[in-house]
């Protein structure tokens, strides 16, 4: 596609967040950057600008209004936020994608915290009835992240 | 976020609230900064955009480099390339935004949707592409038979905003004349009045 898109990356600081800003930071997008540590949410901008100068990203505080502007908006936050953060931006997102990487884990990181027969993406669908809620990137653990993956193209992850 | 395309939706089509709702479920809120893009040339027009706040033009880029704007957009307006939109063919277009906008776009499938599932929003459509293909052909007339001054003054009196909003140069361009050309014409009509 010509016309570059606009996404928004809420989470941009937790590890899935960061890696995901820094890949598509290369790729013909816009990006708005938002997370809730300001200081992380700086060195990540400047990571960025000093690989790519010319690299289209701005650091947005309301996730409402980021949303609004994208195109397409990436929830990487943890299960227990994505409630909260879908409140906020259900309106705005009215029929755009919103890609979900959440695996459900309950506090301790021992279990899942989604009863079964449902899923975060499944869950989050319906807290977004008019956005198209994608499930990706939630195989891969953060830390195993190795190699560039462009949305929609991975190597080892999965999208549904 | 939708008032003013509601207010002009009512004004053609009457909306019941449940009607309202309806079709509210179909539409994409957008903002777009000065000098974005909605559609560049070569990508396959998917939406078609209504201006709640601010500006918008559509232009073409011959193969000498030169701009040709086609059309301007205002609060009220709408604005795409109908027939990629309509024929998923590719875009030979560029639309962009001359201010900071905040629109209400409708995509292909919401379109496609609610025409099955909106009756009143088929009726809407219906009289927007009546109302620009009458619009278009009192252009192509005023093009073919007017005079020069004559098109100027029968642009700004149908579009006085336009001529607030848009600067000379770009007026000048959907015209088909150079920005002297009009500059030219201007201060004929500015003696004349």
């Amino acid at each position: 596609m010509n016309t570059k898109q606009t996404i928004a990356i809420i989470g941009a600081t937790g590890n899935v967040g960061t890696f995901i800003s820094k890949s598509l930071s290369k790729g013909n997008y816009r990006l708005l950057l938002l997370g809730n540590q300001p200081d992380k949410l700086e060195a990540l901008y400047e990571e960025i600008r000093n690989a790519s100068p010319e690299a289209d990203i701005e650091i947005y505080g309301c996730p409402t209004e980021a949303s609004w502007e994208a195109d397409i908006i990436i929830l990487t936050v943890p299960y227990g936020s994505q409630q909260e953060i879908a409140e906020k931006i259900r309106e705005v997102a009215n029929q755009k994608m919103v890609i979900s990487i959440a695996n459900p884990l309950n506090e301790p990181y021992d279990r899942l915290a989604t009863v079964s027969g449902t899923s975060a993406a499944e869950e989050l669908q319906k807290l977004l009835p008019n956005s198209k809620v994608v499930k990706a990137f939630n195989i891969v653990f953060p830390a195993a992240f190795a190699k560039p993956i462009l949305v929609g193209k991975k190597a080892d992850s999965f999208i549904s | 976020m939708y008032e003013v395309f509601f207010s002009k939706f009512n004004e053609k089509v009457q909306l019941s609230e449940s009607e309202e709702y309806a079709v509210k479920q179909f539409l994409t809120p957008k903002k777009l900064r000065k000098r974005q893009y909605l559609l560049q040339e070569g990508d396959i027009c998917k939406t078609v955009a209504f201006i709640e706040k601010g500006a918008m033009r559509s232009y073409i880029v011959d193969s000498n480099g030169q701009e040709h704007i086609f059309s301007f957009a205002l609060e009220g307006w709408a604005i795409g390339d109908l027939s990629s939109f309509l024929t998923e063919q590719i875009s030979t277009q560029n639309i962009d935004a001359l201010e900071n906008c905040e629109l209400v776009l409708i995509s292909k499938y919401a379109h496609d949707q609610m025409l099955i599932s909106v009756p009143k929003y088929a009726t809407f459509f219906r009289i927007l592409m009546t109302e620009a293909y009458i619009a278009l052909q009192k252009r192509t007339l005023s093009i073919i038979s007017m005079s020069l001054d004559d098109r100027y003054k029968s642009f700004i009196d149908q579009y006085p905003d336009i001529v607030q909003r848009v600067p000379q140069h770009m007026i000048a361009s959907h015209m088909g004349l150079s920005p002297e050309t009009l500059s030219r014409i201007r201060s004929r009509i500015g003696k004349s009045q």
